[in-house]
């Protein structure tokens, strides 16, 4: 019983801990007050803001999409569109949350011209209504789910959620000899990711091996053990399998789907970040002859492409790109091309005559093949079929023909 | 209910001057450093400011019951319940800042009412885990739930206040939240030092006596569990209109633990319990937002420091190796 | 159909076994000293990380992880005793959950920078790599070792308790402290030696258990939970009711996603709630408070 001891210590604490508090406050926020919406726009530079992730499940991919947008920076001067830029990061976390907050950071307190980043569907439903508010442009690097409202400020160098799993569903129904497998995890991710395919998939006539014709859906995140679900997959009289997995669970599902025998009599498709090749060490020989579909590979035969990795490996001690580098790049590509539109006179644009020239930027010239704007406000680009083999070098992701163009 | 040993205790805590005088002050002066912060700081540190309080009350509700002796680790299962009515709510029309309120606090009552009978039948360490069970179930089931926009969650309109009409900027809705968290951190500050706030703590010292003495604890820990449950209501119904939007990451394990730990911190203090609330906040997700993603290490870093600074006050009157205080069951 | 649910049955005894050797660590230090050793999970990845580091596909070099784990989690465990062994009174358990779950942040953080976000490979070794048929099923030979090595682990320990002297010391102090010391016992020693067989337990699970539930971010929190869940259940009456636990926690995770997968997500929490309310209808002592 301490009810009412030392309560002088406690005042004290608190005063403590409110001048620490202020002191914090001050430091951080130093300017103006959180109730007008007008700021000072310094003129000449350009901020722009790279919400990645940095710590969380997806922090291997943060700094790919980095280095890509830094590629640029530095191959072309440091500048976007003729103006210097200035760039901050900050953390995307798991998702929503942090993403959420350090969205807020960049755009109410570094005051960010541009936003460009992230990499999963979540950070961006969270950001989605302080974005409409700030009236400022979004390139995002990463997924986008199918559901959002407003995409007028909302630009993907990447692509829809939904657009890889159609794009070789055409492919899996007429050259598997039989019923086709879907499984992936219960998030609107997975949803968008494996619902594209099955949906493609089945409408055009094919038949999924899964029982009752329904996805099977593991359990997210927290799955770490698949062989149950496998061992459903050696039940039923599928001939291939379907899967979305990205980070450790990708891992996972790729070394138990081959340690349980499975990938010897039933060939495994999926999205290319199963294989992706961050992970392709930790999959080992469990990853070979895995087919994937996606909109790049470091080994695509075309000039930029050709330019890119080059840079790529010069800048990196002789290290392919991935993905998420080519996303990044293209950021800044684009807002370079963007940017310098709608700088005219050479006065510093403002963020809503960035956006008005994001729109009319027409093809991008970028390492995966040539794009242009889709009215969702995506690439209307080609994807690729790529089988994990022995390049050389090790493993990776090796074109085997181009599946279709997707976009409209 | 032995009364006799409830007046011994009050007659035997301090009730000078300094309590009059110095406790009252220190509120004042934080409400009202609080009340000017919108004025000085910006719009994301200002979101932040009302983050850090929401997580108070959080806090604070894990800290009615933890006084009993409850350690729980499922408080955001009423968070839940609160928030997702008030932006069911508001979805529907109504957008009022004060109907918000009101539903979320039932809410939360409301599921704590359904809650009880299962986990007051626990204590301790089994207490924690049931609770932790019900947290992550809720948070299992809007992920799962269609009404409540399964993964990603409800967005919601502006909310509104009478006169003001729509509040859509950070400042203002920081003052709003701060102008329902103080009436409810101090209303939780007084009931603990109420009659059946002292049985709390009396339960949580030795309940098997306190029952002996006739004390219905049981019936006692219901009321903290109940009035937590609204606290924690009130939090979520704050939290959807602060952040217009609500979703299963609000209700994470993170954000249980991070309550959890708070008061931890507190011990048993509502004061530090706050104090450690905001700390939380301020080291995570201020400090953490210039460390590239290193934010979580920051705190346990904190959390290790504080572990520690606690032992050194107290070291000169205890052995430094006591016998194990042991675990029985 | 049979089939498969019979290869994931023995899929949930090796899962089950896995989680065994670490809660059984966890229960030991529960049970000997009411500490929540929240930090319980880092010394898995730890465990892991090392078997990811010397894992090379042969068997002299898991035992080398092992011999190494086993010296990695005793001093890992000595070390949390020392750090814990000041914070007592009436605040103690407080102050030693926030220590260990402060540690687990740190230790977390530590892994990511230095081993990488991306997953680590550990190959089991060449003898035990591919798989079985079980029935129409195939099934991957390394857990099927492991459910050897579990099983050995769970006798081994079940004897150590029941029939040794270091085991009878042990039951003494878990079941009354203050008698036990009475008689001669050394309550510290015993503590220390609770946390490094503890921690012990939990590294060499860890380096075992790579090649099922490898090096990652995030592995530890998986692990810390699901073994709170087995203590809990087991409660601190002895390695069968420990086992007994894992096993159905195992089965839960694995049979029991296949025979109704749309109550997959709310099993594992719904029957520990089913089985605490059943099982625990008094308050126990222990409080966090």
């Amino acid at each position: 019983m301490h009810l009412r001891r030392g309560y002088l210590r406690q005042a004290r604490r608190l005063t403590t801990a409110t001048t620490v508090l202020s002191v914090l406050l001050a430091v951080a926020g130093c300017s103006g007050s959180s109730l007008g919406t007008d700021h000072d726009r310094r003129s000449g530079t350009i901020r722009i803001g790279l919400l990645i992730p940095q710590s969380g499940v997806y922090k291997v991919y943060g700094p790919e999409i980095k280095d890509g947008f830094q590629l640029y920076l530095d191959t072309h001067g440091g500048k976007l569109g003729g103006h210097p830029v200035t760039v901050t990061v900050a953390d995307e976390g798991d998702g929503k949350q942090t993403a959420v907050n350090s969205g807020k950071r960049l755009i109410q307190s570094e005051h960010v011209d541009v936003l460009v980043g992230t990499t999963t569907v979540d950070s961006l439903l969270g950001l989605q209504s302080m974005l409409a508010e700030a009236k400022i442009p979004f390139v995002g690097t990463g997924g986008r789910a199918s559901t959002l409202k407003d995409i007028s400020r909302i630009w993907h160098t990447s692509w829809l959620s939904r657009e890889p799993g159609a794009a070789i569903a055409d492919y899996l129904r007429t050259t598997v000899n039989g019923p086709v497998y879907a499984i992936g995890p219960d998030y609107q991710g997975g949803w968008d990711q494996v619902g594209g395919f099955t949906e493609a998939f089945t409408s055009a006539g094919g038949k999924l091996a899964n029982d009752g014709g329904k996805t099977a859906w593991t359990p997210w995140p927290g799955t770490t053990n698949y062989l149950p679900y496998i061992n459903k997959i050696a039940a039923s009289d599928a001939k291939a399998v379907y899967a979305f997995y990205a980070g450790a669970a990708a891992t996972a599902f790729v070394q138990q789907y081959a340690q349980s025998g499975l990938g010897s009599r039933i060939p495994l498709y999926g999205y290319g970040m199963l294989t992706d090749e961050s992970l392709l060490e930790a999959e080992g020989t469990a990853a070979d002859g895995i087919q994937t579909v996606l909109d790049y590979a470091s080994d695509l035969d075309n000039d930029a492409n050709r330019a890119f990795a080059a840079a790529y490996a010069k800048a990196h001690s002789g290290a392919s790109p991935h993905l998420f580098h080519v996303t990044g790049w293209d950021a800044a590509l684009l807002l370079d091309q963007a940017i310098a539109a709608a700088s005219t006179g050479g006065a510093t644009p403002t963020p809503e005559a960035i956006n008005t020239a994001i729109g009319k930027v027409g093809q991008i010239d970028s390492p995966r093949g040539t794009w242009r704007w889709s009215s969702q406000h995506t690439p209307i680009q080609p994807w690729y079929l790529r089988k994990v083999a022995q390049d050389g070098r090790g493993r990776a992701n090796v074109v085997v023909q181009t599946l279709t163009t997707l976009g409209n | 209910m032995s009364t006799s040993h409830l007046t011994r205790i009050r007659a035997t805590a301090p009730t000078g001057p300094p309590r009059r005088i110095v406790g009252p002050a220190i509120w004042a002066t934080a409400v009202a450093a609080s009340a000017g912060l919108p004025w000085l700081v910006d719009g994301y540190t200002i979101s932040l400011a009302s983050n850090a309080l929401i997580l108070a009350l959080l806090a604070a509700s894990t800290h009615l019951v933890g006084i009993g002796g409850l350690p729980s680790f499922g408080q955001t299962a009423y968070l839940a319940a609160g928030g997702y009515t008030a932006a069911l709510l508001a979805q529907a029309g109504t957008t009022g800042a004060a109907p918000h309120l009101a539903a979320g606090i039932l809410a939360g009552v409301m599921l704590a009412v359904a809650t009880a009978p299962v986990v007051l039948r626990t204590r301790g360490v089994i207490y924690l885990m049931i609770t932790f069970a019900v947290g992550q179930l809720a948070a299992i089931a809007v992920a799962k739930s269609t009404l409540l926009g399964g993964d990603e969650g409800l967005t919601l309109p502006p909310m509104t206040v009478p006169g003001l009409g729509e509040l859509r900027l950070d400042g203002h809705l920081y003052l709003c939240v701060l102008a329902v968290a103080c009436p409810l951190l101090l209303a939780a500050g007084w009931i603990t030092r109420t009659q059946v706030g002292l049985r709390w703590r009396a339960i949580a010292d030795h309940e098997p006596r306190l029952a002996a003495l006739g004390g219905r604890t049981t019936r006692d820990l219901l009321t903290a569990h109940l009035l937590a449950a609204g606290i924690a209501g009130a939090a979520g119904a704050l939290l959807a209109d602060a952040h217009r939007y609500i979703g299963p990451a609000d209700l994470g394990m993170d954000v249980a633990c991070a309550a959890l730990l708070a008061c931890a911190v507190g011990r048993g203090r509502l004061t530090a319990t706050i104090t450690a609330a905001v700390g939380i906040v301020a080291v995570r997700d201020l400090l953490g937002a210039v460390t590239s993603g290193h934010a979580t290490a920051l705190l346990g870093a904190v959390f290790v420091l504080v572990a520690y600074q606690h032992l050194l006050r107290r070291a000169p009157s205890r052995p430094a190796v006591a016998p194990p205080a042991g675990g029985r069951r | 159909m049979i089939a498969t649910f019979v290869a994931t049955g023995v899929d949930g005894l090796a899962f089950g076994l896995l989680l065994f050797t670490v809660a059984a660590g966890l229960t030991l230090i529960y049970g000997v000293m009411g500490i929540l050793n929240l930090a319980h999970g880092s010394l898995y990845l730890a465990g892991a990380y090392l078997a990811a580091g010397m894992a090379d596909g042969g068997l002299p070099a898991l035992g080398l992880a092992v011999a190494a784990a086993t010296l990695l989690g005793a001093s890992g465990g000595v070390l949390l005793d020392h750090l814990t062994r000041p914070l007592t009174g009436d605040q103690g358990h407080l102050s030693q959950a926030l220590v260990t779950m402060g540690l687990s942040l740190l230790a977390a953080d530590a892994c990511t920078t230095l081993f990488g976000a991306a997953p680590r490979p550990v190959p089991p070794p060449t003898v035990l790599d591919g798989s079985v048929h079980l029935g129409a099923m195939g099934y991957p030979v390394y857990r099927l070792a492991f459910i050897i090595v579990g099983a050995v682990v769970a006798v081994g320990l079940h004897w150590m308790l029941r029939h040794t002297t270091t085991g009878m010391t042990l039951r003494a102090v878990i079941a009354d402290p203050r008698m036990a010391a009475a008689t001669g016992i050394r309550p510290t020693r015993v503590r220390t030696g609770a946390f490094a067989v503890g921690g012990a337990l939990a590294t060499t699970g860890g380096v075992l258990g790579a090649p099922i539930l490898g090096p990652a971010p995030g592995i530890d929190t998986t692990v810390l939970a699901l073994s709170l869940v087995v203590v809990v259940i087991g409660g601190t009456g002895g390695v069968l009711t420990t086992l007994a636990a894992a096993l159905l926690v195992g089965q839960v995770q694995t049979t029991g996603v296949l025979a109704a997968p749309l109550a997959a997500p709310f099993a594992l929490f719904t029957v520990m709630v089913v089985v605490l309310v059943l099982a625990h209808r008094t308050s126990p002592q222990v409080r966090l408070r």
